[in-house]
């Protein structure tokens, strides 16, 4: 097995914990209180990490990637409850926000070059419609991305 | 002439933040270890988080294991967040966010077996066909 793909697998199978424990959380606390939460479980380890990472990066433009990377996540995750809080219906805001990773396919391509065989492409294309079939839920539940 | 619902335009948003959210992840960690992405990820997200801190409706009456599941999705987060920083320094981005964007479908498993419930026939679709796509992206 591919290094890439057994890191993938275990992230695919602690998100899905991850949406499991979202789910149990928005079924008890609002959904503001979940993400304020979240962010606790988030800076609890930040310690543990910052011990083991050893000499933190003095580069300044990958520091404001990686800092990047934090907000984009946090205001895609705002913009989707304001989504919902405006009217959408969960079973088309989250499948749509699903599709997310055809960006990522786009940018990737285009702007750092990467080739996929004509294989791959497909199994990008199953995934993607995949993604977006697995998150068509009924207004009580969501998915939003950890 | 009608314009888009506001909805639509902050589910695109989304789609928009997350899409680059998962560039971003690449470009970092082609430089950065996961650990360093992780932490530096987590001051940007903790920056974002301060808007909630006053409209979260925490006080000392609220649902305990509310609290406790809530936190629970921040630190499995953070170890699913190394796990993908590791994966992003080895394959191309353009084939591990769309596998890794398959995470509902533990989720809607676990939703099954743990939570008692029902998967909808498009999703049980989505199950096997994200199955199939994941065997693909193994070749």
């Amino acid at each position: 097995m591919a290094t890439w793909l057994f890191y993938a697998l275990i992230a695919v199978l602690l998100y899905g914990i991850v949406g499991l424990f979202q789910k149990m959380a928005t079924n008890r606390i609002s959904a503001r209180a979940s993400v304020v939460c979240c962010a606790v479980g988030y800076s609890l380890p930040v310690p543990y990490l910052l011990a083991t990472s050893g000499p933190l990066t003095s580069n300044f433009l990958y520091v404001m990637i990686a800092f990047f990377v934090g907000i984009t996540s946090q205001l895609g995750s705002w913009f989707l409850f304001a989504s919902l809080e405006n009217g959408a219906k969960a079973s088309v805001a989250v499948t749509l926000t699903a599709l997310y990773p055809l960006l990522t396919v786009l940018l990737a391509t285009t702007l750092l070059s990467e080739r996929l065989t004509a294989l791959q492409w497909f199994g990008v294309f199953l995934a993607l419609v995949a993604g977006a079939m697995i998150s068509y839920e009924k207004p009580e539940g969501t998915f939003v991305k950890g | 002439m009608n314009s888009s619902p506001k909805w639509l335009t902050y589910a695109f948003c989304t789609l928009f933040c997350w899409g680059i959210f998962g560039f971003l992840s690449k470009l970092g960690s082609n430089k950065l270890s996961p650990v360093q992405m992780q932490i530096f990820f987590t001051v940007g997200l903790l920056i974002m988080t301060i808007p909630a801190l006053f409209r979260s409706g925490i006080s000392a009456s609220s649902d305990k294991l509310g609290l406790l599941y809530g936190t629970f999705t921040g630190l499995f987060s953070v170890i699913a967040n190394l796990a993908v920083f590791a994966a992003l320094k080895e394959g191309q981005a353009s084939v591990v966010q769309p596998a890794t964007g398959l995470y509902p479908l533990v989720t809607v498993i676990l939703a099954v077996i743990i939570l008692k419930e029902r998967m909808n026939v498009i999703q049980l679709a989505g199950v096997i066909l994200a199955l199939i796509a994941l065997w693909i992206l193994s070749l």
